[in-house]
């Protein structure tokens, strides 16, 4: 078990190669030498220790086995702080079992199982078939449980308990296995897509059914059954007839049944005088059921389409069902604010000294809260008593602490690091500036107006096209007689069925969509794709986007015969800080540092004291040492100095890196012609040496932007776009991460989110990256373009075929039959191109 | 009597039975599911020893 100690063989990116340190639990890589070399299991963080002890003492070392098995790779989502707070499990549950939570969160299980009760949960973290094995474990290992379903794809987990069961027991067991569990109110909404679901599968079902069955029916017929007849008591019949009158009774409920979605959509198109594609698939598909059915009865039982028609309805309902689930999502952004804030509140009680635990809903205006370090505040409020240091993140995107004291007033959603606080109520729920956040940010999504498809605009042209071409076909055949332009009509309908709009085309969106999901880029929907082939302009955030988003050392100076001895002590002293400043240092001091043991550097530090938002003093090896921020702070680096003795020996300077690849990125994209901005909530001098280093021309970085003003300035560009005002002008694009790019995500026509475990940006965004690199958007777009260039290709073959066919069938030449036959060899045709059209994706968009 | 005329009603009827337990199946959730089933074949069942 512990064998694989130090390494873990990986393979990166389909090639096998060297081994490779990381987490044992999260796959994340280990940075520092002392987690690599150290002979306990490696691990990236306590969390992930953590978890991997609990899954080990559970018995359930098989999850790892089957992490492997699976050939999952790279980091997981990780959904647990790097420090777990010790009672993580314990207290903040407790609402689960709160009969008036469960009223409104939790389901009675159907008829046949009284007493049972069901939840669902969103479970942050799940990723492969590993995580389903273990999830579903829980089921043995918590008491009271009667069944643990989880589903992948929405990452929803269905807990059904017996009448003793409890769900809390169930969270804190997710919990420690290693994935954060939220609960979900089950809506209305989603009931209602369930049951459109089934009924579409049991649509194509009937379609399936009825097409198989009638194109055995059909091949006899092919085959010449014609001839054979039967005798039956004297009487003569014709198998042939029997097979025919049987095609078309089992094609009504095709035609009937699963017909209906297209019926409905073509003519509520044509009620809202729209010109929709499903106008002459409908008018192919009835003008030739009516006449197989004519022709059945009035006895030419030659001519029946039974089996094609039955065909493309099936195709048809398939392809248009496949694209329509992978763009269902189960979150929607009004479970989102029951993530970002806690459950629970402490509410102080006037004049006792007691806290007393409540859900928050039940919290009001002037209430004064406790939160404790480590933990979220759930309000908007004013700091009635206490000091500490804040990490706004969510808000701000940066990764440093600001220091809050009596007065200062603090967010909702933003997390209290260091000391207890108490905040008077002053604003809660939706308008907290959270809150608001969330509220734009739907806004936008459901305003995004959408973005006029290609197919679209031409299917405009093609129904009138066809329509003309229609009645003049009639026209000009009708002087051969009523018959034969009957039979040309019917021709022409079934070769001018839009394959490439109804198949070819969704067909090469969704290969393209799971195409970019094997490379980690997840995206919403087929419209996408498209609109990032129309994206002009890229906007990208800084911190955590192009920089790697957490504090670096940049440089230490020390000047002093006693180097070896300050370093020691600067790296004892900030040990015991969990500033991300003192983290940074640490960091950067533990090769430098020669110590066997942290214990015996810890042992000679005395009298230390954390200075809140300053630094650290304290004694080491018998000297007093101060290392604290200067109060200059030196233009785009935070400089924090070191003094022995109260003499100054040394300088660090800080910075947050640039990613690796990032400037070739940037340097690539602009070289195709992107405009590209850089968007942060730093201040302007730092964003300023970051868009130097990557390349962006100085005018196109902005600093010291809120939330709010980052969504204005997306919007403002696409209007005052400087390109032809035409409905083809360049569209926007803005890829970030966490909740301060949430609305700027919404606001842009495309929105792209990087790995950050916040959900509200992934509910923002249209897509979102597994990992962190620029060169992933760089894939996207060149997939983009490639996509719609196959597209692009499949139309021109689709528009000659049709020119020809059109042309013969004027002639004469093509009969309802062969035109039957036609239909679905153009289709296939198209099925290869957009297979083919991979190849050459293959070069740019492959991993 | 040509046998096809046994046949055919038969195949009807078989093909008529599994739509029928189609539709009940989805109307219990099986299929509420498509991406997570796929997952599963890779997991081995264990014994439960109790």
């Amino acid at each position: 078990m512990i064998s694989h100690s130090d390494s873990l063989q990986c393979s990166v990116e389909g090639k096998s190669s060297v081994f490779a340190h990381q987490c044992l639990h999260c796959g994340n890589l280990l940075t520092t030498e002392k987690q690599k070399v150290s002979r306990h299991s490696p691990f990236c963080c306590a969390g992930c220790r953590a978890v991997y002890q609990m899954i080990q003492s559970e018995g359930l070392g098989r999850y790892y086995e089957i992490k492997q098995q699976v050939g999952w790779q790279g980091s997981a989502l990780k959904s647990l702080p790097a420090e777990l707070p010790d009672d993580i499990t314990h207290t903040s549950l407790h609402y689960l079992d709160d009969p008036e939570f469960l009223r409104h969160y939790a389901l009675e299980a159907p008829e046949n199982s009284l007493g049972r009760k069901r939840m669902r949960f969103y479970l942050e973290g799940v990723h492969c078939a590993a995580c389903v094995w273990i999830t579903e474990k829980v089921e043995e290992l918590v008491p009271g449980v009667a069944s643990v379903k989880l589903d992948l794809a929405q990452s929803l987990v269905t807990v059904e308990i017996l009448p003793g069961g409890s769900f809390r027991a169930v969270a804190e067991k997710l919990i420690q296995i290693g994935y954060h569990p939220h609960p979900i109110r089950s809506q209305k909404m989603e009931q209602y897509q369930v049951k459109e679901n089934r009924q579409w599968m049991i649509r194509i079902a009937v379609a399936g059914a009825g097409a198989g069955n009638i194109m055995l029916l059909a091949v006899s017929l092919y085959a010449g059954l014609i001839e054979t007849s039967v005798d039956t008591a004297g009487t003569h019949y014709s198998l042939a007839r029997i097979f025919q009158w049987v095609s078309g009774i089992l094609y009504l409920p095709v035609f009937l049944y699963s017909g209906q979605p297209f019926f409905k959509s073509a003519w509520g198109a044509i009620r809202s005088r729209e010109l929709s594609i499903d106008i002459p698939i409908v008018f192919g598909i009835v003008v030739g059921s009516i006449t197989s059915y004519y022709n059945l009865i009035s006895g030419q039982h030659d001519l029946i389409y039974f089996d094609s028609f039955a065909s493309l309805i099936f195709l048809l309902l398939g392809s248009r069902f496949i694209l329509r689930r992978a763009q269902q999502r189960a979150l929607t952004s009004s479970h989102l604010i029951r993530f970002l804030t806690p459950s629970c509140v402490d509410r102080v009680q006037p004049f006792k000294n007691q806290v007393e635990r409540i859900p928050l809903d039940q919290l009001k205006l002037g209430d004064v809260v406790e939160v404790s370090p480590n933990t979220v505040i759930p309000v908007d409020g004013e700091v009635v008593f206490g000091e500490s240091t804040l990490n706004r993140a969510l808000l701000t995107g940066e990764p440093k602490l600001e220091e809050v004291h009596e007065g200062s007033f603090v967010n909702a959603g933003t997390t209290n690091v260091s000391s207890l606080l108490h905040v008077k109520v002053s604003r809660l729920g939706v308008e907290t500036r959270l809150g608001k956040i969330l509220s734009s940010m739907e806004e936008y999504l459901s305003r995004k107006a959408p973005i006029m498809e290609f197919a679209q605009e031409i299917s405009r042209y093609f129904v009138v096209a066809i329509f003309g071409i229609l009645i003049a076909l009639v026209v000009y055949s009708s002087q051969y007689g009523l018959e034969v332009a009957l039979n040309r009509v019917l021709a022409l309908a079934i070769i001018a069925c839009p394959c490439t709009f109804a198949l070819a085309t969704p067909f090469s969106f969704t290969l393209s969509l799971g195409r970019l999901a094997r490379l980690g880029i997840l995206i919403k929907g087929a419209d996408v794709i498209e609109a990032l082939s129309r994206v002009r302009t890229i906007f990208i955030d800084k911190t955590g986007t192009i920089t790697e988003g957490n504090l670096e050392l940049a440089t230490c100076v020390i000047d002093s015969q006693h180097e070896n001895e300050i370093r020691e002590a600067v790296y004892a002293l900030e040990m015991q800080s969990k500033h991300p400043v003192a983290r940074a240092i640490v960091h950067y001091l533990e090769p430098l540092v020669n110590l066997s043991d942290d214990h015996t550097a810890l042992q000679k530090t005395e009298e230390v004291i954390e200075v809140l938002g300053r630094g650290m003093k304290g004694r080491y090896a018998g000297q007093d040492y101060r290392i604290e921020r200067s109060d200059r702070e030196t233009p785009s680096s935070e400089g924090v100095a070191i003094f022995r003795n109260e003499i100054k020996v040394g300088q660090m300077t800080f910075q947050d890196s640039v990613r690796a690849g990032s400037t070739e990125s940037i340097g690539r994209l602009m070289k195709l012609g992107y405009q590209v901005k850089i968007l942060s909530g730093d201040s302007s001098l730092t964003v300023r040496k970051i868009a130097e280093i990557v390349g962006v021309p100085q005018e196109q970085a902005l600093g010291e932007l809120s939330p709010e003003e980052k969504s204005k300035i997306v919007l403002n560009s696409r209007h005052s776009s400087n390109l032809a005002p035409s409905k083809r002008a360049g569209l926007t694009m803005m890829v970030g991460d966490g909740a301060n790019d949430a609305v700027a995500l919404a606001a842009a026509d495309v929105g792209i989110a990087v790995q950050s475990g916040i959900e509200l940006s992934l509910r923002a965004a249209d897509g979102y990256l597994l990992r962190t690199d620029l060169r992933l958007i760089e894939k996207l777009l060149a997939a983009s373009r490639e996509t719609m260039h196959v597209v692009r290709r499949n139309f021109s073959i689709s528009l000659i075929y049709n020119l020809i066919a059109i042309y013969a069938t004027f002639l004469g030449k093509i009969t309802p039959l062969l035109a039957a036959i036609l239909m679905p060899a153009v289709s296939l045709v198209l099925f290869a191109s957009a297979l083919y059209g991979t190849r050459k994706m293959r070069k740019e968009v492959s991993a | 009597m040509n046998i096809v005329l046994l046949f055919l009603p038969i195949a009807l009827i078989l093909g008529f039975v599994f739509v029928c337990a189609f539709i009940w199946v989805t109307f219990n959730g099986q299929y509420d599911d498509l991406e997570t089933p796929a997952h599963r074949i890779l997991l081995d069942d264990e014994k439960q020893e109790n």
